[in-house]
């Protein structure tokens, strides 16, 4: 758990953090989205202690981070930002291997951890593990990238933009590793963006920064609901707000679990995990206003119908 | 049509060389003007005839459809040019000396060097036309110094005048030779040792930058004579105000004031090299490597230093090839070095005692720069 109690950060007279109190639960992703200097990326930088806090305190697991040796604090926090960052003059399998070898573990249980990083990371370790930088494309390096934060197993990874720079398919195929690594392993993230529906998607709670200070601090399904105020609520996005509903709300939140047409719907049926945005989806490729709702094995639980969709 | 200008150029500047100027000097004595010697004399039919047969072959070489075949049909006549002129000229001398008085003389004249100058330089293009690899080069200069070598020890060149006035000064030339590398030596180690610190500090602290550049820059432009002059008087001052100084052999003139004048002049390619290395390192490698919890050292010595390398080895590479040169001028103060045999040789008007100072001069500056292109070449090549 990370607990930000009242921080302050200025710069130049004006606080780039401006009284920021923020609980982030254990093994959640936390987004942390705003606008450019909104403070974002001061906050990830205060919590491994890049940058030291001018007022307030920052507690990890409840202890105060301003009484552990910062590069003791760093080894235990894997870090990712946006420009990757890796090391030039190593190769993939010595950029990963950095904080294994700081902490000094054993030779062969750090290639191990190299090629079960790489085979996590879905990168073939016989083809990258002897490649230099240069010679991958921007959204393997940034896979390095994710494996090289994650190596030596740390229970806090902080992420800043790490996918700004990738091409939308590079950084959507990101975001999906992203959410499977985060229900394989159940890390704290820490996910820094500016990018609204990045957020959405890939975080248990988001919280909205504007000017330094927190303005909302919820589940995506809640944020969507109830913005705070009109900053959130334009932020989220004005006339397209209903769609990133359907994205995020779930079937199983809005499917009829009685009725006439529960057993009488036609047709392939959809998972009660799915979202809104799938369900719309198949209703009209399928062109059809009511669909059956099932497990995967097959038991019918409900029924959708497309007016469900429309209740906010 | 001429399908490689360089080729024909030094062929015809050869050619131009061989018919109008000196191959060798036929003097009575070291001091006194002598007979020129043409390349056609020197070298009799059968010499003329070998000479004429590998100067042909690269001028054919020129006109011809450029492809891997010519470039090595001027490389090896070249190669063989390159080596057989010295020894015809070893042993013409020889012919010449065994006519004449035990003193009289025969030296190298400036048809010898132009003709060998073209030659190396026609090897050199080949070389790269045939883009070889810097090891091949190595490989292949290594060589034709071995040869020389070996023709020079079994006694080819010893009528030669230059080998004479080598011979003479046997001790001389190797004690001024060695005084000449240590002078190198320790002024680059010092420079080292205090110019990588600026360039560091430079980077860490941008208030420094203009500072410590500006004072670099402006020791750059005294010339070095004047240099050289400016440290002896406050160089005496200090020995004489404190013995202790003087009994560690400092003074005025002498060693010390050419090892602080070659660090000075040193400093500025030496800290340039480690700012503009360190400045190379990206933004984003650094904050990664504090991320991740490496100490301040870490990243110098794990991220900083290995990424900067290559970039510190060119300053070097500047400085040594530089401090070779300088370190000539050097003998005017009293400390030794090829140089003094320079300068000895202007006061005497003798051009061989001159050029026994100045060819090794630039046979070492050429090799050391050589040895830094073999160690770039490594360090460049080990990242990637």
């Amino acid at each position: 758990m990370i607990e930000l109690d009242h921080v302050v950060k200025r710069y130049g007279g004006h606080g780039a953090v401006d009284g920021l109190s923020l609980t982030i639960e254990a093994r959640t992703l936390c987004a942390v989205v705003g606008p450019s200097g909104c403070g974002k990326s001061t906050t990830l930088r205060l919590i491994n202690a890049l940058i030291r806090p001018d007022e307030g305190s920052i507690r990890i697991d409840g202890q105060d981070i301003a009484v552990i040796r910062p590069e003791t604090l760093r080894r235990g926090i894997g870090y990712v930002i946006q420009s990757i960052g890796l090391f030039p003059h190593w190769n993939v399998a010595d950029n990963i291997a950095t904080v294994p070898r700081l902490l000094g573990w054993q030779t062969r249980k750090v290639e191990a951890r190299i090629d079960e990083l790489l085979h996590l990371l879905r990168l073939d370790p016989g083809e990258f593990r002897a490649k230099f930088p240069h010679q991958l494309s921007g959204g393997q390096q940034q896979r390095v990238g994710v494996a090289r934060a994650l190596a030596a197993d740390p229970n806090i990874v902080l992420m800043d933009e790490p996918f700004g720079a990738l091409d939308p398919p590079t950084r959507e195929a990101l975001q999906v590793e992203i959410r499977r690594i985060q229900a394989e392993t159940r890390k704290t993230i820490v996910f820094v963006t500016h990018d609204m529906d990045e957020a959405l998607r890939l975080g248990d709670r988001v919280a909205v920064m504007q000017a330094g200070r927190l303005v909302q601090y919820a589940t995506p399904a809640e944020m969507l609901a109830r913005p705070a105020n009109d900053f959130v609520r334009q932020f989220v996005g004005g006339a397209d707000m209903s769609i990133r509903v359907l994205a995020v709300a779930r079937v199983d939140e809005r499917m009829r679990r009685d009725g006439e047409a529960v057993h009488s719907a036609q047709g392939e049926a959809i998972s009660p995990g799915a979202s809104l945005k799938e369900a719309l989806t198949l209703m009209m490729t399928s062109g059809r206003q009511i669909l059956p709702v099932a497990g995967s094995d097959g038991h019918r639980l409900g029924v959708l119908h497309l007016a469900d969709l429309a209740r906010l | 049509m001429i399908r490689n200008r360089v080729l024909f150029l030094l062929v015809v500047a050869a050619g131009l060389a061989a018919l109008s100027l000196a191959f060798l000097g036929f003097a009575p004595n070291r001091l006194a003007s002598g007979r020129a010697i043409g390349l056609a004399e020197a070298a009799g039919p059968l010499g003329l005839s070998l000479i004429l047969l590998c100067a042909a072959l690269p001028f054919g070489a020129a006109f011809a459809r450029q492809s891997r075949a010519t470039h090595f049909a001027a490389l090896a006549a070249s190669l063989v040019l390159l080596v057989v002129l010295p020894l015809i000229a070893g042993h013409t001398a020889g012919a010449l000396v065994a006519t004449a008085t035990p003193i009289a003389r025969v030296s190298l004249a400036g048809g010898f060097w132009i003709i060998e100058l073209a030659t190396a330089l026609a090897i050199g293009d080949a070389l790269r036309r045939l883009s070889a690899g810097l090891f091949s080069t190595a490989a292949l200069v290594i060589g034709i110094v071995a040869l020389l070598a070996i023709a020079a020890w079994s006694g080819s060149f010893d009528e030669l005048s230059l080998a004479k006035e080598a011979a003479n000064r046997r001790e001389a030339f190797l004690s001024e030779t060695g005084r000449h590398a240590f002078l190198v030596t320790l002024s680059v180690l010092l420079a080292l040792v205090i110019g990588v610190p600026l360039g560091i500090a430079a980077q860490r602290r941008p208030r420094w930058h203009n500072a410590i550049f500006g004072v670099l820059d402006i020791i750059q432009t005294v010339p070095s004579i004047a240099l050289f002059g400016l440290l002896i008087g406050p160089l005496a001052a200090l020995s004489g105000e404190f013995p202790v100084l003087r009994s560690l052999g400092i003074s005025g003139i002498g060693i010390a004031p050419a090892i602080i004048a070659l660090v000075l002049y040193s400093l500025l390619p030496m800290a340039r090299g480690a700012y503009a290395g360190l400045a190379s390192v990206p933004v984003s490698v650094i904050e990664t490597a504090r991320g991740m919890g490496m100490t301040q050292g870490q990243i110098l010595t794990r991220v900083e230093a290995p990424i900067a390398l290559p970039v510190l080895l060119s300053g070097l590479r500047i400085v040594t090839v530089q401090a070779i040169g300088l370190a000539v001028v050097a003998a005017l103060i009293g400390a030794g070095g090829l140089g003094s045999f320079v300068f000895l040789g202007l006061a005497q008007r003798a051009l061989d005692l001159m050029l026994l100072g100045a060819i090794p001069t630039i046979f070492m500056a050429l090799g050391v720069d050589f040895i830094f292109q073999l160690l770039l070449a490594a360090a460049r090549k080990s990242p990637s």
